[in-house]
């Protein structure tokens, strides 16, 4: 069928095109300016903590550590390089981890940690975890782009499980949230962890929230060092299948330094610089990991038992290195200012939920007595000296 | 296949003697048919794409033997001409260049952008052909040949030609439809213009498929409750285009014409979510545009002058992508834009007889042209904290903000004839690049400042030993200069993250190939045989965390890192690929296609001199297609079976490709069922019932499974 009408003029398409063409891109959007009043840093003049370091003991001569010798099970290669314990000659007697890969992609998400805290290059000298003062919402922002780099710490903890728990069946993971939230314990990544983390990093962005800066980056501290202790049970069991776990499980500990290399990094910086004795149970402990598997070399490992000795070994001195991090923030908090205490307290109030599943294992009595003292509100009404006598008897060895 | 052509020959009778002239000018460009011959080569038309009823013009391809396509999403597809994609393969439309200096290693989603309703015919030249093309010809080139509006000057006034098009699939819930005005203006004007909308929801497959080995289900694509439907496959899609043709003289004119494409919240499926991510976790291509503009002078310019097309284009590429991270109340944008200038002319000489007979007449005709095509990126990242509402730009995106590139040659090819039984061709073009872009300090980004100059030259010979049998052989050279993406861009690729290499020189293929034609009144059979080499070619190199660029911590934190770099060996790709259509009485065609690839290069790990699978090379596949055509009622019927091989040989970048499955891709075998009534041009009503038995399947390297049993509807109408 056709019909004669009067031409239209041609440009009227073309008209109707350049429309459709201009007018439809969204463009990028601005960074938000920052705000001109919040980023000046609020000091704490009684502060005595230095800011980069972890919160120092007291020189420990610690008689309950001194008391504690390994388990007749335990991997010991630093006493004649293995030679006198039960385990068969393997990579890890010279006391060096001896990497599967060449290249650990763990190791960058420690030192994401380390850039969170302090990173001076793009202007952020002073630490963002440093409890004598308080962080500027703009330091929050920063350290947030750091914590949410692609690949980086977020990646990983948004799916991190728990391997303490039973999963639930073997194809649910962590990702799925009907998982997340029918496990939370399992999925303690995105359950326990991730929730603190957001909204400290929210409310410290806004500086308008009623919890100060400090606080609010003492439970991101408290959280990432959790994910970090996580990460290292949870790696050391998936190496049965991937080998390169176990390096995961390594550097994420140390941050890929040897035992008594430089740059410790994430955990492994706090317990050395606390408890030197433990770091050394917990590099028995990775080293032990690495020995199975260097025993075991099947793909997935074979021999479970081994595999269990080792990471009990491992996850022993792994939890006892978390409560002497947890000790000195309740020790430091006697002579620290109030608003210093207060990130102690916050500090030790994202720790203590987290170890109770182990401390109601070993003394139900001992886990309420310490969840029960936790439970304040004012650092100053809390009985430090009493949660730390606790601490010890649940935690004694590692 | 050879042999058995000329088996027939023998008993059969020729239907009609391959033409071996390339056809006259017209206002369609026709340059794509007339340089394809004597290549190995396949075409899809206008009325075979009406009644498959594609998914969009890469889907189209998918009957075209030695092409598969692969879809990393619902709204993304990429074809792979024996063997190579993405970069490796060039995209043409209409003779305008659409690869751009952002074309990424492996597939891409740009050939989607062509809207296939505005298509009347899709041409696929297999093999190098950067003679003819110009760079990134290496597997390949794909020539997409738009519809025409009509124009018959022997009609005076104003002809309107309204048409509606209208589709919807139970699959992924498509609907979606197409208005336009086909208007013949006086006796030398002409006008095509378009829209189109549709919608499309998420795809339902038959199910997971299981990984050789392991029999377990491949973590992408994440499948929702029902185990069918496949999280991050749906889209929106608009185009327009609008098309005018202005005859000049009887056998020149002059053409407009503009297409664009917009597709908006398209999730990249194996990244919707990511394999290893929360499953609320997504990337989008929010909006991905694509805009072509271009004037033409198409037609002969006097004796001297044939098949003269002078074209100028403009073609604008933007992309706008968005990763939500709800959980962790971030979100992550990006906006890539590309603008191209491209000026392009050719022409061919009148055929000259220098000697012989007229009989045996001994001729001599040359095709050549000059082009430049010059691309602009603008490139910007952020970060927004959605529970604060605070974005963060980072100092770069993807690529250099501000990058540019220019590349171009000049060619000629001459074809020698004797007779009506030998053709010879031969044919060279001298092609240059420059790329530039700056710095970028806080992101340890170097600046690039590179320029390369490269000869290439082809050659084939064409016999007909009789009126139904030709016989040809082919070497042909490919290049492909090294682009903006491979030489500035940061991106997670599918099989880890990938960093820029200044450095990088072009990649340079040959391609040798030997052919045999049939063509009888019931019978026509192609089959090739080809080995490709590839010198320097551009490949990923496994990195480690210490060779990462200083200040790209999310290098060091992924799984795997890569670097693009020229592999130090020769890369060889081989394989075959052939096609039968049987014409059976009653009106029953049966058309089966079939085609292998291998390859393997060199290893690009430190101290080894293996050699290795490239990555995502298909399997053995094909394609067997059966219809019946009433020729009274214009009723058809059809049947459609695609099939694949496992595919066990992979690359080493493949191994930690999310999209591949542990061990390798199964192999599947499709059913689809047609039926169809067509009423001249005027109706045409389509009723597909796809993958009739339901089977799982993937093409190899895809995010997605194929669509599960469901049916495809079409109508449309024109007066």
């Amino acid at each position: 069928m056709q019909r004669s009408i009067r031409p239209i003029h041609p440009s009227a398409s073309w008209a109707l095109a350049t429309l459709l063409l201009l007018g439809c891109e969204t463009e990028a959007p601005d960074s938000t300016p920052l705000d001109a009043g919040s980023d000046v840093p609020i000091s704490d003049a009684g502060s005595v903590v230095p800011s980069d370091a972890p919160i120092a003991d007291a020189p420990l001569v610690d008689a309950a550590t001194a008391a504690c010798a390994p388990l007749a099970s335990d991997y010991t290669p630093r006493a004649a390089m293995s030679s006198t314990d039960t385990w068969p000659a393997c990579v890890s007697d010279r006391g060096a981890y001896v990497r599967f890969d060449m290249s650990t992609s763990s190791i960058a998400r420690t030192t994401a940690f380390e850039r969170i805290h302090l990173d001076a290059a793009n202007g952020r000298p002073a630490g963002l975890f440093d409890p004598s003062r308080d962080p500027a919402p703009e330091e929050f922002t920063a350290a947030r782009m750091v914590y949410l780099e692609p690949e980086g710490l977020d990646s990983r903890l948004v799916r991190r499980t728990d391997e303490h728990h039973p999963q639930p069946t073997p194809s649910n993971d962590c990702r799925m949230a009907g998982v997340v939230a029918a496990y939370p314990d399992y999925c303690a990544g995105p359950a326990r962890l991730l929730p603190v983390i957001t909204a400290s990093f929210r409310d410290g962005q806004l500086g308008t929230a009623g919890t100060a800066p400090r606080v609010l980056a003492a439970r991101i501290e408290a959280s990432l060092l959790w994910f970090f202790y996580l990460s290292v049970y949870k790696e050391s069991l998936t190496c049965a299948t991937a080998t390169a776990d176990c390096d995961s499980a390594w550097a994420y500990y140390t941050g890929g330094a040897q035992r008594g290399g430089p740059r410790h990094a994430a955990l492994s910086r706090y317990v050395l610089a606390l408890e030197p004795a433990t770091h050394d149970r917990i590099w028995d402990g990775i080293l032990a990991v690495r020995c199975w598997r260097d025993l075991d070399r099947a793909n997935p490992a074979a021999d479970a038992v081994l595999r269990e000795r080792a990471r009990d070994q491992l996850d022993r001195a792994l939890t006892r290195g978390v409560a002497v991090v947890l000790r000195s923030r309740l020790r430091a908090i006697a002579g620290a200012s109030p608003a210093e205490a207060s990130a102690h307290l916050a500090f030790a109030q994202v720790i203590v939920p987290l170890l109770d599943r182990v401390a109601r294992a070993r003394s139900p009595a001992d886990a309420d007595r310490l969840a029960t003292l936790l439970a304040v509100t004012d650092p100053r009404s809390l009985d430090a000296d009493g949660a730390v006598a606790t601490l010890e008897r649940l935690f004694p060895c590692p | 296949m050879i042999a058995g052509a000329l088996g027939l020959l023998a008993a059969g009778r020729a239907a009609h003697a391959q033409d071996l002239d390339s056809g006259t000018a017209t206002v369609r460009n026709e340059r794509g048919s007339a340089e394809a011959r004597g290549r190995s080569s396949g075409e899809v038309t206008r009325e075979e794409m009406e009644e498959r009823a594609p998914r969009s013009s890469p889907d189209a391809l998918r009957f075209v033997p030695g092409v598969t396509i692969q879809q990393t999403a619902h709204g993304q597809a990429s074809p792979f001409v024996r063997g190579l994609t993405g970069q490796q393969v060039l995209l043409l439309f209409d003779g305008v260049r659409l690869n751009t200096g952002v074309y990424r290693q492996g597939p891409n989603q740009y050939f989607f952008t062509v809207d296939a309703q505005s298509i009347e015919r899709l041409e696929v030249v297999r093999g190098s052909a950067s003679v003819r093309w110009g760079s990134d010809a290496i597997g390949g080139a794909v020539l997409a040949t738009p519809r025409e509006p009509t124009l018959d000057r022997a009609r005076p006034g104003v002809t309107l030609h309204p048409g509606a098009r209208l589709r919807y699939g139970t699959a992924d819930g498509e609907l979606g439809g197409r208005a336009e005005v086909d208007a013949q203006l006086g006796r030398s004007v002409a006008v095509l213009v378009g829209g189109a909308y549709r919608d499309v929801g998420p795809l339902e497959s038959a199910g997971p498929i299981r990984a050789l080995g392991t029999w377990r289900a491949p973590p992408v694509p994440y499948f929702e409750a029902d185990g069918r439907t496949q999280r991050g496959t749906g889209f929106q899609e608009g185009t327009f285009d609008a098309r005018a043709v202005v005859r000049l003289r009887h056998d020149l004119h002059a053409v407009a014409a503009v297409y664009g494409y917009r597709q908006y919240d398209a999730p990249r499926t194996d990244l919707c979510p990511p394999a290893y991510g929360s499953d609320r976790e997504c990337l989008r291509y929010e909006e991905q545009f694509r805009t072509l503009a271009y004037a033409a002078l198409r037609g002969n310019a006097g004796p001297r002058v044939r098949e003269l097309d002078v074209v100028l284009s403009y073609q604008r590429s933007h992309e706008r992508r968005r990763l939500d991270r709800p959980l962790s109340a971030a979100t992550n944008g990006f906006v890539d834009d590309v603008d191209t200038l491209g000026i392009a002319v050719r022409a061919s000489t009148a055929r000259a007889r220098l000697a012989g007979t007229p009989a045996r007449p001994l001729t001599l005709r040359a095709r050549y042209g000059v082009e430049a095509w010059r691309d602009g990126v603008a490139s910007t990242s952020w970060i927004t904290f959605t529970d604060v509402d605070i974005t963060r730009r980072y100092s770069r995106g993807q690529y250099v903000d501000g990058a540019r590139m220019l590349q171009g040659g000049a060619w000629l090819e001459a074809e020698l004839g004797y007779g009506p039984h030998l053709r010879v061709r031969a044919g060279a073009r001298l092609a240059g690049a420059a790329a530039s872009a700056g710095g970028d300090p806080m992101s340890a980004t170097q600046p690039v400042d590179t320029s390369a100059l490269a000869a290439l030259g082809r050659a084939g010979i064409e016999w007909h030993p009789s009126a139904a049998l030709a016989l040809l052989a082919n070497v042909d050279q490919g290049l492909r200069v090294p682009n903006l993406d491979d030489l500035t861009s940061r991106q997670q690729a599918g099989p880890g993250f990938q960093f820029e290499n200044p450095s990088l020189a072009p990649e340079r293929s040959t391609t040798y190939e030997l052919g045999a034609r049939l063509r009888l009144s019931w019978l026509e059979v192609e089959a090739w045989g080809y080995a490709m080499t590839l010198g320097g070619a551009i490949t990923r190199a496994l990195r480690s965390a210490a060779e990462c660029p200083a200040m790209t911590p999310q290098c060091a934190a992924s799984w795997s890192r890569f670097q693009l770099i020229n592999a130090t060996g020769v890369s060889v790709v081989a394989g075959a690929e052939g096609a039968v259509r049987l014409q059976l009485p009653w009106g029953v065609s049966v058309v089966a296609t079939a085609a292998f690839v291998w390859a393997e290069g060199p290893s690009t790990e430190a101290g080894t001199t293996a050699r290795v699978p490239l990555s995502r090379i298909p399997p053995l596949n094909g394609t067997v297609e059966a219809r019946w055509r009433h020729p009274g009622t214009g009723v058809y019927v059809g049947a459609a079976m695609r099939w694949a091989a496992d595919q066990t040989r992979l690359a080493p970048a493949d191994l930690g490709d999310a999209r591949i499955p542990l061990g390798g891709t199964p192999g599947y075998a499709v059913l689809d069922l047609r039926i169809g009534w067509r009423w001249r041009d005027h109706l045409r009503a389509g009723l597909s019932l796809e993958n009739a038995i339901d089977s799982p399947y993937r093409v190899h390297g895809s995010s997605i499974n194929g669509p599960g049993r469901s049916l495809l509807f079409t109508l449309a109408t024109r007066l």
